[in-house]
């Protein structure tokens, strides 16, 4: 193989331009060769000698194939044999191998020497020769770790530079984001383990249930179901796969048999946000459902007739499922009555707490019996209560 | 005097938006304000000032009205004939300022009691001056003794208009005297 070769210009990989100097000459040996006053360019990796007339023409030496260098001054005209002249300052490199710059052009003569000469007729060459010889020290084309410091340096450049640090960012977010899942996955599989002894659980007191046939239920077995109840825990959770088409319809059914009793028992009304959490909540990782399809689901509910329904109170701004029948507001508006009765005044706070419902709740219960005139409000910059309405229900005897 | 149970009842002053709760608590207020001041005797007040009073807070229960409920009692009575926001300026570009007058009685019953007073002490055809028939020991017993002067020459206003009574202004200086008929 040649060292000197001709040259696609197509850049390595890592290469770097480092510096470039026109209007020099390659000699092979003392003699000038048909490569004249071109422009010798040195990268990171090679020299490269472009020719100025023809563009496609340009050779190539690998700087790992450069044995030596020496740099040649001027030398004196008088001191110099007239074979000899030298008019230009030259750098003389010693290649790998013989260059046989026949196999390049045909009409050249062939010297089986491994020597080259570059002459700089415009001067530059102790400027030339310094990068050279930094560049042949640095060995840049086999100092792997080396290439990495400054690649990120060189890629940091321009457009494309922008581009790869970008994908360098993705690169490191996609770590990021799978090494946190990694933990999620491990909680998940612990979750598993707890819905599955769950459901254990659900099975034994069935079976208890059976074998104990009619009324002697343990209180611990009762408490146990009472806990599950109010978890809501779900056996088989509907699922998109399993319900296909029929989804919503399956899912407000699903709502309606898990949570017609716990909805009765806290004032027959739940916001749909907390449906959302404890839906979600009991199905655990079995599935989690979107708002959107609760949303669905819940005004499925409503056409299908069922224990609960979907209602929306506008003035409050608030979405909720309720127990679907009149007797419930009745039983409501009397409890609601009776702790009026016995406390002189209520706070939608106090409310909550009593009948165990969520804070809106309790002021929408509050405002209903506002509404229909059983209440009447003590507004103050400290909180809202309500009374009872004596404007309507009080008889003139009351006088102070 | 006596407050109404009302008073001692905090939902009593925040205003109820239920309809029918609204309407008696209105009812409630309208009554105690007129009784409020025919008690102590006012004819007139200015909303701000009587915020702090004893008629709109109550300081044992640590109540007291907002001032737009006051205005919307104020109102109320308006509606009723027993109230009148003075107004201010004239025309057009008169708006309504923070002072009302109250009329325990209706302008036309203070002025129905006040001829028949005259009826009564036969001080028909003789011109009489204002001090005469309001601050004078001679109606000291009368319900219109120290009446705002306002309110009696709205009422004498009432007698004008149906031609039992005439302002008779004698120069520019001292009140004018009235004529009855």
């Amino acid at each position: 193989m040649n060292c000197v070769k001709w040259s696609n210009c197509q850049p390595l990989i890592n290469e770097e331009d480092i510096y470039q100097q026109a209007a020099v000459t390659i000699y092979n040996l003392e003699e000038k060769t048909g490569f004249q006053k071109g422009r010798l360019q040195i990268t990171s990796h090679r020299l490269l000698w472009f020719d100025q007339n023809d563009r496609h023409c340009v050779l190539e030496i690998s700087l790992s194939q450069i044995k030596n260098a020496e740099l040649k001054q001027m030398q004196n005209r008088s001191q110099s044999s007239k074979f000899n002249e030298q008019l230009f300052p030259r750098i003389r490199l010693l290649l790998e191998k013989p260059v046989d710059l026949k196999n390049l052009v045909d009409d050249m003569s062939s010297y089986p020497e491994s020597f080259v000469f570059f002459e700089f007729e415009y001067g530059g060459h102790n400027e030339f020769f310094q990068v050279l010889n930094n560049q042949m020290n640095r060995k840049k084309w086999n100092s792997a770790s080396d290439q990495n410091l400054l690649g990120t340096k060189i890629q940091n450049i321009g457009v494309s530079g922008i581009q790869r640090q970008i994908q360098d960012r993705l690169n490191q977010q996609d770590q990021q984001i799978n090494e946190s899942f990694k933990d999620l996955s491990k909680l998940m599989n612990q979750a598993k383990e707890m819905v599955n002894l769950s459901n254990v659980l659900i099975s034994k007191i069935n079976k208890s249930a059976l074998n104990c046939s009619e009324n002697e239920e343990s209180d611990d077995i009762k408490k146990l179901k009472g806990y599950f109840l109010n978890m809501g825990l779900i056996d088989n959770p509907v699922t998109k796969e399993s319900s296909g088409s029929k989804y919503h319809k399956a899912l407000a059914l699903e709502i309606n048999n898990n949570f017609s009793k716990i909805i009765s028992e806290g004032g027959g009304i739940m916001t749909l946000a907390d449906l959302f959490c404890r839906l979600n909540r009991a199905r655990g990782i079995a599935g989690l459902i979107s708002a959107e399809d609760l949303l669905i689901a819940c005004k499925e509910l409503n056409k299908l007739n069922y224990d609960l329904k979907y209602s929306v109170y506008k003035d409050l701004n608030l979405h909720v499922v309720e127990i679907n029948s009149d007797q419930l507001n009745k039983t409501n508006m009397k409890k609601v009555e009776n702790y009026v009765e016995r406390n002189e005044y209520l706070t939608p706070y106090a409310l909550s707490k009593s009948m165990s419902c969520s804070l809106i709740v309790a002021k929408k219960l509050l405002l209903d019996g506002e509404k229909i005139g059983k209440l009447c409000r003590d507004e103050t910059n400290i909180d809202l209560r309500f009374y009872k309405n004596k404007f309507l229900h009080n008889s003139d005897e009351l006088r102070i | 005097m006596e407050f109404p149970w009302q008073y001692n009842f905090p939902p009593f002053f925040t205003l109820q938006p239920n309809e029918d709760t609204k309407r008696k608590q209105l009812d409630a207020w309208s009554d105690l304000v007129l009784a409020y001041c025919k008690f102590n005797r006012i004819f007139q007040f200015d909303v701000n000032e009587m915020q702090t009073s004893e008629l709109f807070s109550n300081k044992k229960i640590d109540r007291k009205c907002s001032l737009d409920l006051i205005c919307v009692i104020i109102d109320e009575l308006v509606g009723r004939n027993k109230a009148e926001w003075q107004m201010h300026g004239i025309g057009k570009n008169s708006r309504r300022n923070n002072k009302c007058f109250i009329y325990w009685n209706a302008l036309d019953e203070w002025a129905r009691i006040i001829y028949d007073y005259v009826v009564k002490n036969g001080l028909q055809n003789t011109v009489c001056t204002i001090y005469e028939l309001i601050d004078s020991e001679e109606v000291k017993k009368e319900p219109f003794y120290r009446l705002d002067r306002q309110i009696f020459l709205k009422s004498i206003k009432i007698l004008e208009n149906s031609r039992k009574a005439e302002l008779i202004h004698l120069d520019d200086e001292n009140e004018p005297g009235i004529k009855f008929f």
